[in-house]
């Protein structure tokens, strides 16, 4: 366990994830997790860390740490304005940081999470099997001012990795999603139904529990409250306001109302990376919508 | 499971690794015994199966793993469950005592129950405790019990502006609900009393003190029973056990 980096600033937001926390959802807990799996996993593959290695997850910039150890680190995701001594550093290629120096999270330049690994990932205590950070269900706590993130393994001396261009994400302002279809969606009205994946909606705020969307006004048949059921990552929820939500790697597990589908997987990281006045297109995924 | 009979659900593949298994649109006993007896079969056959999710009347089933084909998988399913219909259901539900200290100490909200309810005290705490609760689901928050059914006697309006925070343990009534707080949280809920139980405890050997399908009963306890409680708790957090009455 190495002391790798002090927190002066906690910026907007940062937590320990690891690849999450499975076997409770029916216990109320959520999975948690990486909110972009891809520049997680690759994250760890950089630095040849076993997969599902602890990474430190950023929110939007503001963060600034001291550097309490030399080491190599990689940095995924996000194009926070990651500095070390003010000077600029790579992302999705490893590289030294040593002890005095400060590591900084400028300002959103491009996407809105990225991804923090140190080598053997971060050391973090493991609640009911994952090292995820929950607050809200006493599962480890988001970054404080002052709090140590520790390294699982000391630094290794040999050269630099980093991932091949073409493999590296480009996090768009404007993106396409497809939906996996809820059975609920017969509770909307039709054109209602067909204006939403036809309309570009607008993503108004979110945190790792859910991403708030403003757009043309879903309308129910009669209404939109169901019995509780299970909810997941990705799901879309539409409250009785009309306006959409989409549910988060930390959302809860199970919820009251009226579902349009689920967010691919492999297109949840894109949404997680938008930042508010980002725009989604949804597309029903693999079939023709009869409405 | 009074009959054998079984329901043969609706199932809607509803992502990559999720499939939702719906019984009904409603709440009930029957459909509750159903979902429950499909959630026992599963969890034997769980070798591609992460985790399984009820609620009142679905069954939600996560995958480790994307399968090229999802329908085998729920063919196989629903032909057990088919086979299930014929033998005997193999679960029991646990029964579970929560003590609850209705004293004005804790029950901050008693007043506002009795104006809306028309109701004594003492007849509130007889009617809250008296009733054999079902544990339908959990969720919303870590281990928080969906219980079935609150006497229609009792049922109060959520507060017209929630608390900003309710501290663990609490009981409350919330429209035609009742329920315990499992940890510190915003709520809008009548407070009508608090349990010593921790309930959720992610630190414990057994975090979650309740399971779907337990029912449970409220006890009342006095002021000094319920620092009793507390306290042996402190030094003993396993001893939870203790208010598990039968298997």
């Amino acid at each position: 366990m190495i002391p790798l980096l002090k927190v002066r600033k906690a910026g907007v937001y940062g937590s320990i994830q690891d690849k999450g926390r499975f076997g409770f959802q029916r216990f109320g807990v959520p999975v948690s997790g990486p909110m972009d799996a891809y520049a997680y996993e690759i994250g760890n593959y950089i630095l040849g860390n076993p997969a599902g290695s602890p990474a430190l997850e950023v929110f939007l910039g503001g963060q600034e740490f001291e550097v309490l150890s030399d080491h190599r680190i990689v940095i995924t995701g996000a194009d926070l304005g990651a500095k070390v001594d003010g000077k600029a550093v790579p992302l999705w290629k490893t590289f030294s940081i040593h002890q005095g120096q400060t590591l900084k999270f400028t300002s959103p330049n491009k996407g809105s999470i990225a991804y923090v690994f140190p080598e053997g990932g971060f050391h973090s205590e493991e609640l009911l099997g994952s090292a995820s950070v929950y607050p809200k269900g006493l599962l480890g706590s988001s970054l404080k001012k002052d709090g140590v993130l520790y390294a699982n393994k000391e630094k290794w001396a040999g050269f630099h990795r980093g991932l091949i261009p073409s493999e590296i994400p480009d996090y768009l302002n404007e993106v396409e999603v497809s939906v996996w279809p809820s059975p609920h969606i017969e509770m909307f009205v039709p054109e209602s139904l067909e204006e939403f994946f036809q309309t570009l909606y607008t993503m108004r705020s979110g945190d790792r529990m859910g991403y708030l969307l403003k757009g043309p006004e879903l309308r129910f048949k009669n209404g939109g409250d169901i019995l509780s059921e299970a909810t997941q990552f990705g799901t879309i929820q539409v409250p009785n306001s009309g306006q959409p939500l989409i549910l988060m790697a930390d959302a809860q597990t199970i919820g009251g109302y009226a579902t349009i589908g689920k967010i691919a997987k492999e297109d949840i990281g894109k949404i997680a990376q938008l930042r508010p006045g980002g725009k989604i297109r949804f597309k029903i995924r693999g079939q023709v919508l009869s409405l | 499971m009074s009959s054998t009979k079984v329901i043969f659900p609706k199932v809607n593949i509803t992502g990559e690794r999720s499939i939702r298994f719906a019984f009904s649109n409603q709440v009930g006993k029957e459909i509750f015994n159903q979902v429950q007896s499909f959630c026992h079969m599963l969890e034997k056959e769980s070798f591609l199966i992460e985790e399984v999710v009820p609620s009142y009347h679905t069954v939600t089933v996560y995958l480790k793993k994307d399968l090229e084909k999802i329908e085998p998988f729920i063919q196989s399913v629903l032909a057990k469950w088919e086979q299930q219909s014929k033998g005997e259901p193999d679960w029991n539900s646990r029964k579970l005592q929560i003590p609850v200290c209705y004293h004005e100490e804790f029950a901050l909200d008693m007043e506002r129950v009795m104006e809306h309810t028309g109701l004594r005290n003492s007849e509130i705490i007889t009617l809250h405790s008296q009733t054999v609760y079902t544990t339908y689901m959990i969720g919303f928050l870590p281990g928080f019990p969906y219980l079935g059914e609150l006497n229609p006697k009792l049922a109060t309006p959520r507060l017209p502006n929630p608390r900003a925070k309710v501290p663990k343990g609490t009981v409350g009534i919330g429209g035609s609900q009742t329920g315990i707080y499992p940890i510190e949280c915003p709520g809008g809920w009548n407070i009508i009393g608090k349990t010593p139980l921790e309930i959720y405890r992610p630190d414990r050997e057994e975090p979650f003190f309740i399971r779907t399908g337990d029912t449970l009963r409220f006890v009342a306890i006095s002021q000094a029973e319920f620092s009793a409680i507390q306290t042996q708790l402190v030094k003993h957090p396993e001893s939870i056990c203790e208010f598990i009455k039968e298997n």
